[in-house]
């Protein structure tokens, strides 16, 4: 077997690029910072009230609905909202439920009752269902899912039932801030190079050959499934899903917030390097300065 | 430092008066016999005996000429839990090692030292492979080793009593796991080395430039290495080669270890009611 | 360290790719991840280094003491490992967590570094019998993230060239007590150590049939067998250990071709360290540390 040849490099050759920044910067709290308010304000996540000021308890941008005033941190675990398509592990299987870990505060659930059953049958959920489920979903598997409920406590409760959501097969989970995934109308995108990428709204963004999502099938159905454990994905959408997993982690690395277009234009610009060039920090900051540079172009457009 | 009271201490920097044995160069010619008698190849006679520890569920006790090796094994207990969270699927085993105070030349601490916790984790290494460890989740088997006395190979010696102690514990096993070691300097091998051969062979002798000691941990039915410990330098062809060639050498031991266990099984099966064991 | 859970679908997806020789982040089978370098960051050794290996982050540190020479070499002078798993780098290695894996990796690298020809300890008398010099080397592991014995053994070798030794001579004895003292400023007050032979210790793990190095946590939860190799740069094998539950087909075809790989791997990483390091003593840049 051939032997790559190591490069080691060293710290003074580390390259420090200021942040991408993509619009002026905001004014950024930190805790214990007074919030200037008029009157009338009602006080969202990331504040408390001292006597009568409105201070921050965590460092990030202020966001205001109205009277609604929040402080939004970068980094924070997942926030669910009723709606967010989210990417989440079974971690548990219970009675009558799924534990799912979505990178939440809380493990959020998903119950017998939001799954599709096998052969798309609508019934009420026997006990022969409850000894299944081990079938369905084992530990470690992961799932594609909407966010259905919010409970009090804040944990989330998902539900599968469409076609579009369920199981998920063959391909590569990339971990990144949920605060950088920008909340679109569509979180399923099929890329023109071959592969298919789902972002969750909780920072796991999926990736997979384009042929995965097209045979998407409901989270019970073990024929398709089976199926796709003993295909094969070719060495070219192969190489495409390595490629879009170090372009996101650059764009992530550089804090850039991530959708289709920012993806297909990363992916675009780092052609002019090879796939393993791109795990080097210097080469990242590269690829996330070309294209900021390409969305700042378009936008002007 | 806790300080053992119940132990006089002797001054702290005392030692013994006499000196490791050291080998003579000469015995390195090929083809001479080496200090005890025995061709290069050659294996020492193995005594082994299953059931010696009463209090233990399983017990071995190896003797390998001068090595003298004795290792009990205790019941299931539950598993220290250290991480609620670990997948409770698989069972542990838990290795102690140790050196008896009296084993070697210099005197040892009675407490575990860095060579005991080593040689724990290696055995440790060695032992799992063959242990069907999803037959006790959440549970750990303790494997208790004592070197009484030390003349080389003492951790392949080890790994082979711990096998027939575990056999003897009745504990689930894929296979007897069998300890080999081997020492080398230039072109000389030396199979089962003497305390006084693996000393030299980690030196290496002076114009040679291969030299070292090795000891495995080796499954002979299923033919895998479970442990590969080596110190030593030397190129990979030739390690490569002497690897499977101590393979072959397995087979015996393993057969020796087999036909004590099958004689000890059936002793205990003649000396009992046959009422008592069909319960 | 801590176990990741995989689908089904995951541990196929990589099994595959490694098949076709194209890992999940596009590396071939015998590449390493981005590996970063510094000397010197610890004013108050006598040699330090420290070693980013994706985001496993090692600092080893080397500290000189005069000690008495062991009974049986009284020639030679002794290094002692010591592996210290902080508990900044998982909340596992809290308390005692990571003691078993500290000793672990002390007595891997001790072993690597056992024979003459890996490091001279004949170096390091100062009076045979009487003084000698021990090197105390201290490896803290800040972070961790797979491949650890490779960066601390890569950390090893870089503090060990960045070492260096006061030069002291003997004045005078005293009714056998003895008095040493250190070399002028003139005559260059310390001396390198010849580091030149050190191993660097490679793992492989093994996935079916093939061969991986420099393994993700993602990779080695597919693994069912690893095998470290300790190379020293002439290519010689200076220590094996097979670490975990996982066992090697006792076939010479296999452990040929590992131990083969693992020296070939081995001597690349061993020219790429003693490139980097000499570009860095060449250079002497100012101490970047941990500031970004």
């Amino acid at each position: 077997m051939e032997v790559t040849d190591v490069n080691i490099r060293l710290a003074c050759d580390r390259i420090c690029l200021p942040a991408v920044s993509e619009n002026e910067v905001q004014k950024l709290f930190t805790p214990g910072e007074d919030i200037p308010t008029c009157a009338g304000f009602m006080r969202g996540h990331g504040t408390y009230t001292e006597g009568e000021d409105l201070k921050a308890s965590v460092a990030g941008v202020k966001e205001q609905v109205n009277k609604l005033i929040s402080i939004k941190p970068l980094k924070s675990r997942y926030n669910g909202e009723i709606g967010d398509v989210v990417v989440g592990r079974v971690v548990e299987v219970q009675q009558k439920r799924w534990k799912i870990d979505t990178n939440a505060r809380l493990e959020s659930v998903l119950l017998l009752s939001s799954v599709n059953l096998p052969g798309g049958e609508l019934r009420r959920r026997s006990s022969e269902d409850e000894k299944m489920m081990r079938k369905y979903l084992q530990e470690g598997d992961l799932i594609s899912a909407e966010v259905m409920n919010v409970y009090q406590d804040g944990a989330l409760s998902l539900h599968t039932r469409s076609l579009k959501y369920g199981k998920l097969s063959q391909g590569v989970l990339v971990k990144v801030f949920p605060s950088l995934i920008m909340r679109r109308k569509n979180h399923f995108h099929s890329l023109p190079n071959g592969a298919a990428v789902i972002l969750g709204n909780n920072g796991f963004v999926w990736i997979c050959p384009a042929s995965g999502l097209e045979h998407q099938e409901d989270s019970g159905s073990a024929g398709g499934f089976i199926q796709d454990l003993e295909k094969e994905v070719p060495k070219a959408d192969r190489e495409v899903i390595a490629r879009l997993k170090n372009c996101i982690l650059a764009l992530a690395n550089s804090k850039m917030m991530l959708y289709d277009t920012s993806i297909i234009y990363a992916f675009e610009e780092s052609m002019k390097f090879t796939i393993t060039e791109l795990l080097l920090p210097d080469v990242m900051v590269d690829v996330a300065n070309l294209t900021q540079h390409r969305l700042h172009l378009d936008i002007a457009d | 430092m806790p300080v053992d009271h119940r132990r006089i201490q002797g001054p702290e920097c005392s030692e013994d008066y006499r000196k490791p044995k050291t080998l003579d160069a000469a015995l390195l010619k090929k083809g001479s016999r080496r200090a005890d008698g025995r061709k290069c190849g050659e294996q020492r006679k193995i005594f082994l005996k299953p059931g010696v520890v009463s209090q233990a569920k399983g017990s071995a006790y190896i003797e390998l000429d001068h090595t003298k090796v004795i290792c009990s094994v205790f019941d299931p207990r539950e598993k220290a839990s250290r991480n609620l969270e670990q997948q409770t699927v698989r069972g542990e085993i838990f290795c102690e090692f140790k050196f008896a105070s009296f084993s070697g030349v210099q005197r040892r601490s009675h407490q575990q030292e860095a060579d005991d916790k080593e040689y724990s984790l290696l055995l440790k290494n060695a032992l799992e492979p063959a242990v069907c460890l999803h037959e006790f989740p959440n549970f750990q088997v303790d494997v208790q080793v004592l070197v009484l006395q030390d003349d080389g190979s003492s951790l392949a010696a080890a790994i082979t009593c711990a096998g027939l102690a575990l056999a003897d514990a009745a504990v689930p096993m894929y296979d007897l796991p069998v300890g080999l070691s081997k020492a080398f300097s230039g072109d000389t091998e030396f199979f089962d080395p003497t305390g006084a051969e693996e000393r030299m062979c980690l030196r290496g002798v002076d114009g040679e430039s291969d030299h070292g000691v090795f000891t495995i941990g080796f499954l002979p039915t299923f033919n895998q290495v479970s442990q590969l410990f080596h110190s030593g330098h030397i190129s990979s062809d030739r390690f490569g080669k002497m690897i499977s060639e101590v393979g072959t050498l397995a087979a015996e031991v393993h057969k020796a270890v087999q036909a004590i266990l099958l004689s000890a099984v059936k002793s205990s099966i003649d000396s009992s009611d046959n009422s008592k064991l069909l319960l | 360290m801590a176990d990741i859970l995989l689908s089904e679908a995951e541990k196929t997806f990589i099994l595959h790719g490694v098949r076709d020789n194209v890992r999940n982040d596009g590396r071939s089978c015998s590449e390493f991840r981005p590996i970063e370098l510094e000397l010197g960051l610890v004013e108050n050794a006598n040699g330090s280094a420290r070693v980013r290996l994706a985001n496993t982050d090692v600092l080893v540190a080397v500290k000189c003491e005069i000690d008495n020479p062991p009974s049986n070499f009284p020639d030679e002078g002794k290094l002692d490992f010591f592996v210290d798993c902080s508990a900044n780098a998982t909340p596992q290695f809290e308390g005692k967590g990571g003691e078993q894996l500290a000793v672990e990796l002390a007595a891997l690298m001790s072993r690597a570094y056992q024979t003459r020809e890996s490091f001279n300890l004949s170096t390091l008398s100062i009076i045979k019998g009487m003084k000698c010099w021990k090197l105390c080397i201290d490896v803290l592991i800040l972070e961790c993230g797979g491949s650890l014995i490779d960066a601390i053994s890569m950390g090893t070798k870089a503090a060990l060239a960045d070492t260096k030794i006061p030069k002291v001579s003997v004045i005078g004895s005293d009714e056998g007590t003895l008095e040493l003292e250190l070399a002028d400023e003139a005559d260059g007050r310390e001396e390198p150590l010849d580091w030149h032979h050190a191993p660097c210790l490679v793992t492989l793990n093994k996935l079916e049939d093939s061969l991986l190095v420099d393994a993700s946590a993602e990779e080695e939860a597919c693994c069912a067998a690893a095998l470290i190799v300790g190379v020293s740069p002439n290519k010689k094998i200076t220590t094996t250990s097979i670490p975990g539950h996982g066992s090697f087909l006792a076939d010479s075809k296999i452990f040929a071709r590992a131990l083969n790989l693992a020296v070939d791997v081995g001597v690349k990483l061993n020219t790429a360290l003693e490139a980097a390091i000499k570009k860095h003593q060449t250079l002497k840049p100012p101490p970047r540390g941990f500031l970004d």
